[in-house]
């Protein structure tokens, strides 16, 4: 029962994310969209196979890809913020102040 | 004149922060203590991937951890803080303080997913890129913090900067709710930063 409702909260997470990627207004707010939703969607839909697999080898490899994507995830949402920054993407004109520079 | 003074003034705060920073560093944990953290970390890594319990493998591959921990012993242990007690921190640190940050974790995890949520359907974003200020020095610490903030709530990392006194981060929160750089700070980075203190300089 924990997994359905496991997999089922991480599919809802994925599809509000993806929808965001599209109604934001640029780069970041889309990367905020993209960042938090992928990471949590994918631990609440690895914990699911966790559930389902129990105690054993194969869960344990899976909660170390849980662990990385945990890390790699907000790297690579650094990595482009930062390259769109410096390339010279201005944020939306909604935005209230710009202290990078 | 007045810029001759200038000149001297920044002189002496970077030999000032590259002596503390010296200082710092000899404070580290010991060569043999570096050694057996990176052997564990290489050994559960290593059984974690073997998935069998067979015997021949996991000599193997204790004998390539060693080798492995006595050669790369300095590139990710270089920034653990010293203490008194080397055993008990390293078990409270397994057992009490990874438990702790990832049961907080887990609950802001899913704040930041419920939040994100309601700016999609509502679209009440005022976005804003903040500067914030924290005093961890080492690479390891900033790194961790900076992926922490990009996890947590509203707030996503853009780059870091060293200044005098530590770090500087530029964080894009898609809520701005403060313009100054004190305020921002204590709302994004909780108690992060403590935390990360007890281990890293």
């Amino acid at each position: 029962m924990i997994e359905y409702i496991s997999f089922l909260a991480g599919c809802t997470v994925m599809v509000l994310g993806a929808v965001g990627v599209i109604r934001f207004p640029d780069v970041y707010t889309r990367l905020h969209a993209a960042t938090k939703c992928d990471t949590g969607g994918a631990i609440s839909i690895l914990v699911g196979v966790v559930v389902i697999l129990g105690m054993s080898m194969t869960s344990l490899k899976v909660m170390l890809v849980l662990f990385l994507i945990f890390f790699l995830n907000p790297v690579a949402s650094h990595a482009l913020a930062r390259a769109s920054h410096r390339y010279g993407i201005k944020p939306c004109e909604i935005t209230v102040v710009d202290m990078y520079e | 004149m007045s810029k001759m003074r200038f000149y001297l003034r920044e002189r002496l705060d970077t030999v000032k922060h590259q002596l503390e920073s010296q200082l710092q560093y000899g404070r580290g944990i010991k060569t043999w203590q570096k050694i057996l953290v990176t052997f564990l970390v290489l050994y559960v890594f290593w059984i974690i991937l073997l998935g069998s319990t067979a015997l021949p493998p996991l000599v193997l591959g204790a004998g390539i951890c060693t080798l492995l921990s006595f050669f790369t012993y300095d590139f990710f242990t270089k920034d653990i803080r010293v203490g008194e007690n080397f055993f008990s921190r390293l078990l409270m640190f397994v057992f009490v303080y990874i438990p702790e940050l990832a049961f907080i974790f887990l609950f802001r995890i899913i704040e930041a997913n419920v939040n994100v949520a309601r700016h999609v359907i509502l679209m009440d974003i005022n976005p804003g890129i903040v500067r914030i200020d924290t005093t961890l020095r080492s690479q390891t610490a900033v790194t961790a913090l900076a992926n922490i903030i990009t996890l947590t709530p509203g707030t996503l990392t853009l780059d870091v900067k060293e200044t005098l006194e530590g770090n500087a981060l530029y964080v894009h929160w898609i809520d701005v709710e403060t313009l100054s750089t004190e305020e921002a700070g204590e709302i994004i980075k909780g108690g992060v930063d403590e935390w990360l203190r007890r281990f890293f300089w």
